[in-house]
């Protein structure tokens, strides 16, 4: 094989950026992304760069302005509101996804715990993905109204749990 | 007094704008060669992006896709450069050798309606306003005949200029942008991709209506002046879409040069100025009755007296370009500062309802919801 067949033949079937390879499996296996292509995760996940956090680095404060979710590549991440612990989450745990749906203050503060590194998925993200490719992006709506239902369920339970627990 | 303006979101948010204000006109400055072709590619980006959108949803690839759409645009500008800009600089020509006539009428006119006032309140009024006002109008539109070669070079250039820009920012805009973004530090990202989001949305809608709306009222025209047996319907009708990019004024703005040309005759038809204002006035009806509920409600949030002003103030120091972006750059700044103030002045989440969700880290992993 001539060397300009084979670096034609290497480009046609190149892999691509681990990174990006990486981050599309990290978003595929999250409830979001559920049904949805690979190729429809990759294309969104392509030109978006990571983030990096140092330890004990404020992702966001309670209050600030919310873009949108993101998934944690590396590192470790807690979720607090009012100095309470409301989760640690790490590799492959996405947060923040309320600003998908709403355009409103985060809720809780995300503080990186050690060297963190996550990719953001924004709103302005979805909306120019609803223009391209609204049957995909329209099943990620419906993939988040499950999430949240679910969140809102699991609330649901801890209110009623916690007013038996005030009547004893 | 700097400390304590920097303590107030108002003053860092004052500031911040300030900076980017700055940094704006440094890429103005340092783009002053090609910003007119740029400007020109972000427009029809904006414009062709949601067709791109359109023919991907329909299973094309996006570049079969951009180059479906730039084709298109490519033919429609050899078509109007070989068609419509000669038909102009023909109209053109044709105004260049009534002007003298026009420029002795209006005077005339003038200086009967001058000796009526002088007569009925006492007041002078300078006669030789209007006439000045034609001569120089006059040797500007000889240097613009003369350097109709230049005009079509000048457009040659940009036709290929600017799709090739189109293109580029079609094919790669979004991953410009998001590195233009991932350069920001980490507390200022989701902030910058709030106002990055508010800012794109306006201002691409706005583009995409108004220049929509200039089509429409241009075809109004152009086949209204032609009805009417206006000689220069073409160069007047285009006139008059340009004309309505600008608010309030343009519309009456576009009325002025049929109505002299009407006047510049030696016995002006009285009947032929008024279908010139049945035309325009029409034009500016449908406009508001159709074009404006439909395509152009709710693009930019701003109280008429600002954009009045705005087009004013901005007419006064940039001339007519400054009157076409007077809007979108009072909609974009409003946006910035109105988004920065927020941002900066860290919102209470009292008055927002948290749901704890008390979930072990297993059941917050929510691969397990799954």
């Amino acid at each position: 094989m001539s060397k300009r067949t084979s670096s034609l033949w290497t480009n046609l079937f190149r892999k691509g950026n681990p990174l990006t390879e990486h981050v599309t499996e990290l978003w595929s296996a999250t409830p979001l992304f559920r049904d949805i292509p690979r190729r429809e995760i990759l294309q969104l996940v392509r030109d978006m760069p990571p983030r990096h956090f140092k330890a004990s680095e404020y992702i966001f404060h309670s209050g600030d302005a919310g873009a949108g979710a993101a998934v944690i590549i590396s590192g470790k991440v807690e979720i607090r509101s009012a100095g309470v612990l409301l989760a640690e989450l790490s590799d492959g745990d996405f947060f923040g996804e309320i600003a998908l749906v709403l355009d409103v203050a985060r809720t809780a503060d995300a503080i990186a715990v050690q060297e963190t590194e996550l990719i953001f998925f924004l709103r302005p993200e979805l909306d120019e993905w609803l223009a391209r490719s609204p049957y995909f992006a329209g099943k990620l709506g419906a993939n988040l109204a499950y999430v949240l239902a679910q969140r809102l369920l699991q609330a649901n339970k801890a209110l009623v749990h916690a007013g038996h627990e005030g009547q004893l | 007094m700097i400390m304590r303006l920097l303590n107030h979101p108002f003053g860092r948010a004052l500031i911040i704008y300030l900076a980017l204000l700055l940094l704006l006109s440094v890429l103005i400055l340092l783009l002053k060669p090609v910003l007119i072709p740029l400007i020109m590619a972000f427009i029809l980006f904006s414009i062709l992006d949601p067709l791109k959108n359109h023919l991907i949803r329909n299973g094309l690839n996006a570049i079969s896709s951009i180059t479906i759409v730039l084709l298109g645009v490519v033919i429609i500008g050899i078509i109007c450069l070989v068609i419509g800009v000669p038909l102009m600089l023909d109209q053109w020509e044709w105004l260049q050798t009534r002007l003298p006539t026009i420029a002795t009428q209006i005077a005339s006119i003038l200086d009967t309606f001058s000796s009526s006032i002088v007569n009925v309140m006492g007041m002078h009024v300078d006669t030789k306003l209007g006439e000045r006002w034609l001569t120089d109008l006059r040797s500007q539109g000889t240097d613009a005949v003369v350097s109709s070669a230049g005009i079509m070079v000048q457009s040659v250039f940009a036709l290929v200029f600017i799709p090739l820009i189109t293109f580029f920012l079609l094919r790669d805009y979004r991953k410009m942008r998001n590195t233009a973004m991932s350069w920001l530090p980490n507390r200022a990202y989701e902030l910058a991709w709030l106002i990055y989001f508010r800012v794109a949305k306006k201002l691409q809608n706005y583009i995409r209506s108004v220049f929509m709306q200039s089509a429409i009222i241009a075809m109004i025209t152009v086949t209204g002046f032609y009805i009417i047996g206006l000689d220069t319907a073409v160069l007047f009708g285009v006139l008059a879409g340009f004309l309505n990019l600008i608010p309030y004024i343009g519309p009456l703005l576009s009325m002025l040069p049929p109505m002299l040309v009407a006047l510049g005759v030696d016995s002006p038809d009285i009947w032929m100025l008024i279908s010139i204002a049945a035309v325009v006035m029409t034009a500016q009806l449908i406009d508001n009755i159709i074009v404006i509920p439909s395509l152009i409600a709710n693009t930019v949030d701003l109280h008429p007296m600002l954009v009045l002003l705005g087009v004013v103030v901005f007419g006064y120091f940039f001339g007519f370009i400054g009157m076409l972006v007077a809007i979108p750059a009072l909609a974009t700044s409003k946006i910035i500062f109105k988004g920065l103030m927020n941002g900066l002045n860290r919102a209470s989440s009292e008055d927002i309802m948290y749901v704890p969700i008390n979930q072990k880290p297993a059941d917050s992993n929510p691969k397990s919801i799954a």
